[in-house]
């Protein structure tokens, strides 16, 4: 298959819609330059030859479905396989100072609204994959909060896959412009039911002003045969705080770009990660903390399961510029490897420009305690139990900065019904 | 040097055309670098024919090959053809005649290190005619490794007295297409040590390059080998804490250690040649490849290096961890001052069952100095049991330098134990102050914390090297606090 070929006849950008120039040249862009390879650092553990081709659907199964989500009655937008479903749709209700509208529906209206995303991913520099999308995108979603508004309840935006999609592949863009003061919780969800064989190309673009407060989520539930590519950036302003959290779970290839980038004093950025790589499947992320401001502050933590002969791949750059003082930044990486043929790649790193800082970074690759097993199976728990109930524990580091309850179920009944055990009770302790 | 690469070949080639070789009162050969540079090195040194193929087929990878990119150090393009690739060992009538014509900075440094005057003449390269301890040192010291069936001698020796030896290991760890600075070494070394410890032999001293004091000048395409044969076990020293003078601006060495069973390798470094002034003109070009290769079960390898010299150090001494139980460890101090760059690191790879290795690299960059951490850690599908425990910490003395930590952790069994940690930060203000309050001077107090960071380095040098390298560091790091 071409993939430049597929993608360029079903999403060619339109000659006559806005950004017609800067899409085409950044298609022709993409096009002269190919696709990675493993040779480039960025892409040295992940291989993108299964992205030019087509999953094999009769055994593209479904990761379980976190469409309960969708059920919250929150203020949510749903695409199935790229197309807006108004009927799932529902953004009713809305606070005052929240406008949430289609990218279709920006495009036609008030194309001005998105003209920072497109320039910066239709550059010579936008990573190939944001460039791809930022050239092709058709649909997606636009979030703007005006100066102190606040969504309490979580947005949901929500990119459903089917095996009965026309297209191959899926181009979602979703920009999100928080005000002054404002607050808001988004959650981005990717889910693809058995069968699909998608090629999903995610840019997400998070611009947090001056104190405001953004909580992202970003469930990826794709089904097994599908490849799925993300990038996310975050542009933090000052004071403001901005918290991602990427749970990743499905595709046979995914990967997820994160660009953080803390661009005045008092920004704070969390990154947390959870990622399971099952029999089949390749899962990558990038995670890159661009410090260009003193006085700013990254916690990042990433954990990361690998089981059969599932293959999990973490970068984790910090970058602290020169003149940027006062900065504290924290990474981890911890992984647990669950069968013998499974694989970890693991890149801390550090570049640090400037003297007055607490960098430290810290990995870890190793498997399940054996005197914790042994604990568990001499209290009479069968060994199969044991296991899933300390990979369950692994996990709840990341699982419980979680705020959005309805999510922070699902994830718990997930990790814990990947292994078919009970969710445990929470034990109290007598006194 | 002003003219392109093609007019110094075609000037070579228009000298050598005819039978070059037969001109042995040759001293210096010009610059340029071609298969007829190549010929003319081994010829000189009478190399077998074996060798000077060895040496030809490495040259053509070496053309093919391109210069790497990837470290994080900033140089001005090396023009290969504008170095000489041959120089006879200097006779005593070239260097300086006598301390006084020495550069009194040099002078000044050896003091401070406290460096007895007669070393300080052979380091500066000035002409010794009395016959000084060193000498002495070095005959008797011969003769009790000869006892011991030790084998220390300089490389062109070996290849002629020992031909077996090294036709049998040369190139085994590290091949000549390795990369771009191994290619060039195996193309034009000039000479180096070779070390064989027959088996189940404990080297009655330790080895030092400091001490080998027939092949002087050798140090631009220096080549080592050593092999240490099942049961056996060698210290290794390498380098000296004094700057030594030296007019090649380009080093590329090539390291190779041979651990059989049970066997155990320490190799230590101190490195300090010339850095470049504070604004970073001059310097050495350190882009060294070492790597031990554990093939015998319980061998063992240890990397200890002390990194203060060159303007651009480029080196990751590794362990080949094959042999089941074998152990690899990496024990580094990198110091970067003024506009100093070093990428250095270590890689470890786990081939076998049960390996383990141990990696502590601490960094220190003060003025405008670069330092990077990179490494490697891979545990092979094969490595059942391995176990990897590595930590790098960076201190930043100045708000011009940087510290920067390029960890690779690769993990294919699932029985394996990595971890991996590292900090940066600056140097302690609490620290300071109470060594302050206490009456210590500013720069004294610097020494001290500097000293207690790296001191889980230091603990693994031999005795008085380790006392050296404190002095050394103190010397390399004045001014740096201000």
């Amino acid at each position: 298959m071409d993939w430049l070929a597929a993608l360029s006849r079903e999403f060619a950008p339109d000659a006559t819609a806005p950004y017609a120039d800067i899409r085409q040249a950044a298609l022709r862009r993409v096009g002269a330059r190919g696709l990675p390879t493993p040779r480039e650092e960025a892409w040295k553990y992940t291989d993108l030859k299964p992205y030019d081709g087509a999953g094999d659907a009769a055994r593209s199964q479904a990761q379980p479905s976190p469409l309960a989500l969708l059920e919250t009655g929150g203020p949510q937008l749903v695409f199935v396989d790229g197309v807006l479903d108004a009927a799932r749709s529902s953004l009713s209700a809305l606070p005052a100072g929240v406008r949430v509208r289609t990218l279709s529906q920006v495009l036609r209206e008030e194309p001005d609204a998105i003209a920072q995303a497109m320039a910066r991913y239709t550059a010579e520099d936008a990573q190939i994959f944001a460039a791809l999308n930022a050239a092709c995108a058709r649909d997606g979603a636009v979030v703007e909060l005006a100066a102190g508004a606040t969504l309490a309840q979580p947005l949901v935006v929500a990119f459903l896959n089917t095996a009965a999609a026309t297209r191959l592949f899926t181009l979602p863009l979703v920009v999100v412009k928080a005000g002054a003061q404002s607050a808001l919780s988004l959650l981005e969800l990717h889910y693809g039911a058995a069968g699909a064989t998608n090629h999903s190309n995610a840019l997400c673009d998070i611009e947090a002003d001056t104190g405001s407060r953004v909580e992202h989520y970003r469930l990826q539930a794709e089904a097994s045969g599908a490849v799925h590519i993300g990038n996310l950036r975050l542009g933090i302003g000052r004071d403001a705080r901005v918290a991602s959290h990427s749970l990743a779970f499905g595709g046979r290839l995914a990967r997820l770009d994160i660009n953080a980038e803390l661009t005045a004093p008092g920004g704070e950025v969390v990154l947390n990660g959870l990622f399971q790589a099952g029999a089949g499947q390749h899962i990558d992320h990038q995670t890159r903390i661009d410090h260009a401001a003193p006085h700013t502050t990254s916690h990042e933590l990433y954990k990361g399961l690998a089981g059969g002969d599932g293959r999990g791949v973490f970068r984790g750059q910090v970058l602290v510029r020169k003149h940027a003082q006062k900065i504290a930044a924290r990474q981890a990486s911890h992984n647990l490897l669950l069968s013998p043929l499974a694989e970890i790649d693991t890149k801390p790193e550090l570049e640090i420009y400037a003297d007055d800082v607490t960098c430290a970074h810290g990995a870890t690759v190793g498997q399940l305690d054996d005197t914790a097993l042994f604990y568990l199976r001499s209290r009479g728990i069968a060994e199969a139990e044991a296991r899933a109930l300390l990979v369950f524990g692994f996990t709840q580091e990341v699982v419980e900065q979680v705020a959005f309850e309805p999510l922070r179920n699902w994830l718990a009944e997930t990790l814990a019904g990947s292994a078919d055990v009970p969710l445990p009770e929470r034990v109290e302790l007598a006194s | 040097m002003a003219a392109t690469s093609s007019d110094v070949q075609s000037l070579i080639g228009q000298k050598y055309e005819a039978g070059f070789i037969t001109d042995i009162e040759q001293e210096h050969l010009p610059p340029g670098l071609s298969e007829d540079t190549v010929r003319f090195i081994s010829g000189k040194k009478g190399e077998p024919a074996w060798l000077l193929e060895w040496r030809l087929k490495a040259f053509r990878r070496w053309q093919e090959m391109q210069e790497p990119a990837w470290a994080h150090v900033d140089y001005p393009k090396i023009d290969y053809q504008s170095i000489s690739y041959w120089a006879a060992p200097k006779s005593a009538g070239d260097g300086p005649k006598s301390l006084s014509e020495v550069d009194p900075k040099l002078i000044e440094t050896y003091n401070k290190l406290g460096i007895p005057l007669e070393e300080q003449k052979m380091l500066a390269g000035v002409a010794v005619d009395v016959v000084f301890d060193s000498v002495s040192v070095h005959t008797t010291f011969k003769d009790k490794l000869a006892a011991a069936g030790v084998i220390f001698c300089s490389f062109s020796e070996a290849v002629r007295e020992h031909p077996e030896l090294i036709r049998q290991y040369l190139g085994s760890v590290v091949p000549q297409h390795d990369n771009y600075f191994a290619a060039l070494n195996s193309a034009v070394f000039s000479d180096g040590s070779f070390v064989y410890i027959p088996k189940n032999t404990r080297c009655p001293m330790e080895l030092s390059t400091y001490f080998r004091m027939n092949a002087r000048n050798t140090g631009q395409f220096e080549r080592t080998l050593i092999v240490a044969d099942a049961g056996s076990y060698v210290s290794y020293l390498e380098g000296c804490t004094a700057p030594q003078r030296d007019d090649n601006q380009l080093h590329a060495a090539v390291v190779e250690l041979v651990v059989l069973d049970d066997a155990e390798i320490k190799y230590s470094t101190v490195q300090n040649w010339y850095p470049g002034d504070e604004e970073g003109r001059g310097g050495i070009y350190n882009f060294v490849t070492k790597r031990a290769d554990c093939r015998g079960r319980n061998a063992k390898v240890s990397w200890t290096q002390v990194e203060t010299g060159s303007a651009i150090t480029w080196k990751y001494p590794s362990c080949v961890l094959r042999g089941e139980n074998s152990v690899g460890e990496f024990y580094s101090v990198a110091l970067t001052h003024n506009r100093q760059q070093a990428d250095t690191g270590t890689k470890m790879i786990h081939l076998g069952r049960n390996t383990r290795s141990t990696i502590v690299s601490k960094g220190i960059s003060a003025g405008r100095g670069q330092n990077a951490y990179r490494g490697l850690v891979r545990i092979a599908r094969s490595a059942e049991g391995a176990r990897n425990y590595t930590q790098c910490d960076s201190l930043l003395i100045g708000d011009q330098c940087g510290a920067h930590t390029f960890p690779y952790v690769e993990v294919k069994n699932s029985s394996a134990k990595v971890e991996h940690e590292a900090s940066t930060s600056k140097i302690s203000e609490d620290q300071l102050f109470y060594l302050r309050s206490r009456g210590i001077g500013q720069e004294d107090a610097v020494n001290l914390i500097v000293n207690g960071f790296c001191k889980q380095v230091f603990k693994e040098l031999p005795m008085e090297f380790a006392v050296e390298a404190q002095k050394l560091l103190s010397v390399s790091l004045e001014g740096a606090v201000g």
